[in-house]
């Protein structure tokens, strides 16, 4: 006789579960941030010192702006010529030189000197090239939000150079159109101004990509911004695109990694998401943030939105839409009322 | 009267062993066999009722004990099998043969004191854990599947990095320290369902045993501990098959003679985990799709009563689908051959061959980015043993094993069309690694015994192999290679070796009391690399080269040994303290896949961990089971020459398996009308995390600081489970039953972490805790054997 086993089992529910809690919170000293950026573009160039501020679950939670104010700070090429930053108060520190100028190839290092005696500088990175954009390509997708179901997603094209390692970062901004009722031209007028608002919506994204993986290739339809679509009218993007260092990207990276924590397995170690500014006398104290050596450039799309304005479920959404009364810019701000320039 | 008769007997019989044995002595010899392969059994125990005398047999099988002449009822005992009971007259010297019958599955309700009751007193190893298996399957587990490493995971200073993770911790080590072996084949992945279950299925096996402290010099290149586990041999009585349904799994059995003398026992598991997936709150998982089996088979050939050849074979297989964009992919093969000769009845010869292989695929299948990776570790390994008996007190052990290990750490290439993805492929890493070994075991007075070994390792880490030099004073990074050098096939790139002495001695205070210590040194020549806090399919192996150094761990241990009550009760105290080198640590934000140059981010960390576990357990009458409770500790620190690689300063901090305080008890209470109920309590420390502590704006986005690794904890971990289970047999004999079980996994529904993570929505960052069971889980199981 074969004896066969078997085994029945009934589970009442299995649920894993997500609650928020409150922890006890640990306070450190501040720590010196930096964030900016030293370009192939004219200038000027700005940059921004802030410290650390104690984090709290229960407590406010806007870093509080401890902006740091009288250092010294200055960029030096390797030719001997170097630039002053100047405090512009709130932390921002600018360049008033007109003349000096990122180039390609060249290598730069930065020097920030505190009220307090502590020096902070970077190693010298070159200015990496960048290969100009190839075409921007607009799809529209359909999105799973309530408020702009429809966008635009727009593609980068580019070529590869197989003979250098590059480091891509893009950032991109679009000008998309919020209607309202509108006013009258002018008193008595039958015309209606003010009715079209051209509302900027911009990349929030990190989107770094390395070429080891396909070095000399194209990079093809590289997603680097989705616009919404409000109204049956063109939209108008920009997209910039950079050559950054290796150590940038590494930068990138990882504040990209840190900032993408769920709590599973996959999740790396926390880290600090600390760059390339350095304490001189104490290599344990990193600064937060990067300051950039980077090249830039740049191309701009004109898309006529033809496929949303043919479409009847856009055609449909866009009608449902609560319109504001008067003047557009009541509603979305100062922003422009025109079709800007340069498109 | 009738009560006080035999207590008086027994007394007399008591005080007047004595003067008995100096009378006179006998020897019995009793030679114990298995049934089916007729294959000695080592390590089998012969209890002499009347007298509580006892012996073991050593690794020949053999069992020697000098008695006084008598009439004995005798029990002659081994894990895995039936006990068998004889009676013996002794009046001369007795030479006598037992074939013990290999106890099947089936039966497995059927209670077997496989062991010496007195064991853990006479045994001079320490730090040593057995499983029963008939007890795994009626421990309280969630969603019915007996699982080896959850049950380990209840026993003294073995933990996890949490509920459902993969890999198993052993006194502060890491997951990759522990040397798995399936009938002698090392394992290189343990999970299945990204560790959700172990893959290898309870059915099959028959022994596990895991060596916590110093272990055997027999065994080597893992540093923390010795996980083995032995599949069942055939039976060779008649052909038998059986079936089960989980609701994770399938499974089915079969084993028997092909021939008389040939015997196989073949098994695996196929399972279903979709719809729990489906249950859990995280998108990512909720929407994922899962699927995995394993099989084992076993061929047993007993050409003669002294010559036993045999081939296992295990293969796993994983896959795992993340929504969207990935699937993953798992596999573990493993082939033994084996055959043991007895050239004398106390001398035994065994030659060894294995392959044991891992291999993973992760597939990308983002349009226009498709691609595979793969990654893969292979072990071939061939070993001599030979075991030598001088007489009952003293045995020698010699052997010498030689492997080969082959790595790739990872390999791209596109699939499909119109992928942009270039071909990438690390060079495969490969390394041969030597060892010689002795070991002895020596009862040197009845009250004092020892185990002293001697393994001499030799490691080669060989070409084809570029590798770079880098500037001496300066931390390695690309920056700093001042050349490269060429190496060769097969030419030696970097040596490795050394002695790892291996002692272990016991001292029987009393007759219910001893005091053991061991001290050793262990070396690890593979590394797993991983930047996860647990066990991940993406995790990859990597061989010790120029750059990486092997591990090594020197632990020492003290534990002393009380029985009670007639070893109705036994009590431990152990305490140790490891000392490791070159433990492996991670640059922040180290990008680990397809690195052709790991040592660029890889940084060497000195450990230690040290710990005291209590140990109390129950092991008759109608209430039995454990208790234990351990502290422990585990520190890494990354001490460099180069402040800036240091992490937190270069001063010791927690490791991520840190968990200072655990408590575990077990208890099983046999009630009337063939009632059990059982139930486990777990409370442990929550291990390390690293909150943020401060907090800044990059750009216009606020981001967290984690300064300080490792500097915070999450909640502690308690959960309470119970089952009651009832058997409908009215005897042992009835072959048509049921067994049904009512269990409560985590009875007061307690939240318990299994991470604790920070998301920010609306301008505000909250933390949050994952539970993997975030409620109570009941179940009801009805078994039906017919």
């Amino acid at each position: 006789m074969h004896p066969f086993v078997v085994s029945l089992l009934l589970v009442f529910g299995l649920a894993a579960c997500i609650d928020r809690v409150e922890l006890p919170i640990r306070a450190e000293e501040p720590r010196l941030v930096i964030d900016g950026q030293f370009t192939n573009e004219a200038p000027p160039y700005t940059i921004r010192l802030t410290y650390t501020s104690p984090f709290g679950l229960s407590s406010d939670q806007r870093p509080a702006l401890r902006v740091v104010s009288g250092a010294q700070v200055s960029l030096a090429d390797g030719q001997g010529h170097s630039v002053r930053f100047i405090d512009q108060g709130g932390g921002t520190y600018r360049t008033i030189d007109s003349t000096f100028r990122g180039q390609v190839g060249q290598p730069y290092s930065l020097t920030v000197l505190l009220t307090d005696g502590k020096r902070y500088v970077t190693k010298p990175e070159q200015m990496p090239a960048i290969p100009p954009i190839d075409s921007i390509s607009p799809r529209l997708i359909q999105a799973n939000n309530v408020q702009t179901p429809y966008r635009y997603s727009y593609s980068i094209t580019t070529h590869d150079p197989a003979s250098q390692r590059n480091f891509y970062r893009w950032t991109a901004y679009g000008l998309t159109v919020r209607k309202s009722t509108g006013e009258p031209c002018c008193f008595g007028c039958l015309a209606i101004c003010f009715d079209v608002c051209f509302t900027t919506e911009s990349s929030t994204q990190v989107n770094v990509f390395s070429d080891a993986a396909i070095n000399g290739n194209p990079i093809r339809n590289r997603a680097v911004i989705q616009v919404p679509v409000y109204a049956a009218w063109p939209q108008f993007v920009e997209v910039q695109q950079y050559g950054i260092t290796q150590a940038n990207y590494q930068f990138w990276k990882l504040y990209e990694q840190q900032r993408a924590r769920t709590g599973s397995i996959f999740d790396p170690l926390p880290a600090p998401v600390t760059g390339n500014l350095v304490n001189a006398a104490d290599p344990t104290d990193v600064a937060r943030g990067y300051f950039a050596i980077t090249s830039i450039t740049r191309r701009r799309v004109r898309n006529e939105a033809l496929e949303a304005r043919s479409s009847s479920a856009v055609y449909g959404f866009v009608n449902s839409q609560l319109v504001p009364q008067g003047d557009c810019r009541n509603t979305y701000g100062r922003v422009p009322v025109v079709e800007p320039p340069g498109w | 009267m009738t009560l006080r008769l035999p207590l008086f007997s027994l007394i007399l019989l008591f005080s007047f062993s004595r003067a008995a044995y100096a009378q006179q002595k006998l020897r019995l010899s009793v030679l114990v066999q298995d049934g089916v392969t007729k294959k000695p059994i080592a390590g089998a125990s012969l209890f002499v009722a009347e007298t509580h005398a006892g012996a073991q047999a050593d690794t020949a099988g053999l069992i020697r004990l000098d008695h006084a002449p008598g009439l004995l009822t005798v029990y002659v005992s081994a894990v895995g099998y039936l006990r068998r009971r004889e009676s013996l007259t002794l009046n001369r010297n007795l030479n006598v043969q037992f074939f013990l019958q290999p106890r099947s599955t089936y039966l497995d309700e059927v209670d077997v004191t496989a062991q010496r009751e007195d064991k853990n007193i006479r045994n001079v190893q320490m730090g040593q854990i057995q499983l029963s298996m008939p007890d795994l399957k009626r421990m309280p587990v969630v969603l019915g599947e007996p699982d080896i490493l959850k049950a380990l995971a209840l026993q003294a200073g073995v933990t996890t990095a949490g509920e459902g993770a993969g890999g198993f911790n052993v006194r502060g080590g890491r997951a990759d320290q522990n040397l798995v072996l399936l009938d002698g084949a090392p394992l290189f992945n343990t999970n299945h369902l990204l560790g959700f279950y172990t893959n290898v299925n309870p059915d099959m096996v028959q022994d596990v045993s895991l060596s916590k402290g110093t272990f055997s010099a027999q065994y080597g290149g893992r540093i923390s501990s010795l996980l083995q586990m032995s599949t069942r041999n055939g039976n060779n009585d008649a052909w038998r098959m059986s079936s089960g349904l989980s609701p994770v799994s399938a499974r089915f059995l079969v084993d028997g003679p092909i021939f008389k003398k040939l015997t196989l026992l073949a098994g695996g598991r196929v399972a279903f985990p979709n719809y729990l997936l489906r249950a859990f709150p995280v998108a990512s998982v909720a929407n994922s799709r899962a699927f995995f089996f394993d099989g084992n088979l076993k061929l047993t050939y007993a050409p003669s009563d002294r010559s036993t050849v045999s081939l296992a074979g295990y293969r796993s297989q994983d896959t795992f689908k993340f929504p969207g964009d990935t699937l993953y992919g798992w596999q573990s093969t493993v082939g033994t051959a084996r055959w043991s000769y007895l050239i004398q009845p106390n001398l035994q010869l065994n030659l060894t061959a294995l392959y044991s292989g891992y291999h993973l695929n992760v597939d990308g299948i983002t349009p226009g980015l498709t691609f595979r990776f793969q990654s893969f570790i292979e072990q071939r390994e061939s070993k001599v043993d030979v075991f030598y008996t001088l007489n009952h007190k003293h045995k020698i052990q010699v052997g010498t094993n030689a492997i080969l290990f082959r790595i790739q750490t990872g390999e791209a290439n596109p699939t499909g069309e119109n992928s942009s993805v270039n071909p990438r492929r690390i060079e495969p890493e490969q390394a041969r690694e030597m060892g010689a070994y002795v070991n002895t075991e020596w009862e040197l007075t009845p009250r004092i015994s020892f185990q002293a070994g001697l393994r001499y390792t030799v490691y080669a880490y060989l070409g084809p192999r570029t590798v770079y030099n880098y500037l001496a004073n300066s931390p390695v990074s690309p920056e700093t290679i001042s050349d490269s050098v060429r190496y060769g096939r097969g030419q030696t790139v970097q040596t490795y070796g050394g002695l790892e002495p291996r002692l272990a001695l016991r001292v029987q205070l009393a007759k219910m009391t001893s005091l053991k210590a061991s001290a050793g040194r262990t070396r690890q020549y593979v590394n797993l690399i991983s930047n996860t806090t647990a066990i991940t399919p993406l995790d990859f192996w990597k061989l010790s080269d120029r750059y990486v150094p092997p591990q090594v761990a020197d632990q020492v241990s003290v534990g002393l040994f009380q029985n009670l009550r007639n070893n109705a009760i036994e009590l431990s105290i152990e305490g140790y303290y490891k000392r490791l080198k070159n433990q492996i640590e991670y640059r922040f934000g180290a990008d680990l896949i397809l690195n052709p140059a790991l040592e660029r981010v890889l940084l060497q960390a000195a450990g230690r961990a040290y710990g005291v576990e209590f140990g109390i357990s129950k092991n008759t009458g109608r209430l039995t089971g454990q208790a234990n409770y351990t502290y422990a500790r585990s520190l890494m620190a990354v001490q460099t020459p180069f402040d800036e690689l240091r992490i937190n300063g270069g001063r010791y901090y927690p490791s991520y398996i840190d968990r200072p305080h655990t408590l575990n008890v077990q208890a099983r209470w046999a009630l009337p009308h063939n009632w059990t109920f059982s139930t486990n309590f777990v409370y442990y420390t929550g291990v390390p995390a690293t909150y943020p502590d401060g907090q800044y704006l990059y750009g216009a986005e606020p981001v967290q600081d984690y300064s300080r690794r490792n500097a915070d904890r999450i909640p502690n971990y308690h959960r309470l489970d119970v089952a009651f289970s009832k058997d409908t047999r009215f005897n042992k004999n009835q072959r048509h039953y049921g067994i049904w079980t009512l269990g409560i996994y985590n009875l007061y529904a307690h939240k318990n972490p299994y991470s604790i993570y920070f998301v920010r929505t609306n301008q505000r960052t909250e933390a949050y805790r994952l539970s993997v069971f975030g409620t109570l889980i009941p179940s009801i199981a009805y078994t039906i054997y017919f």
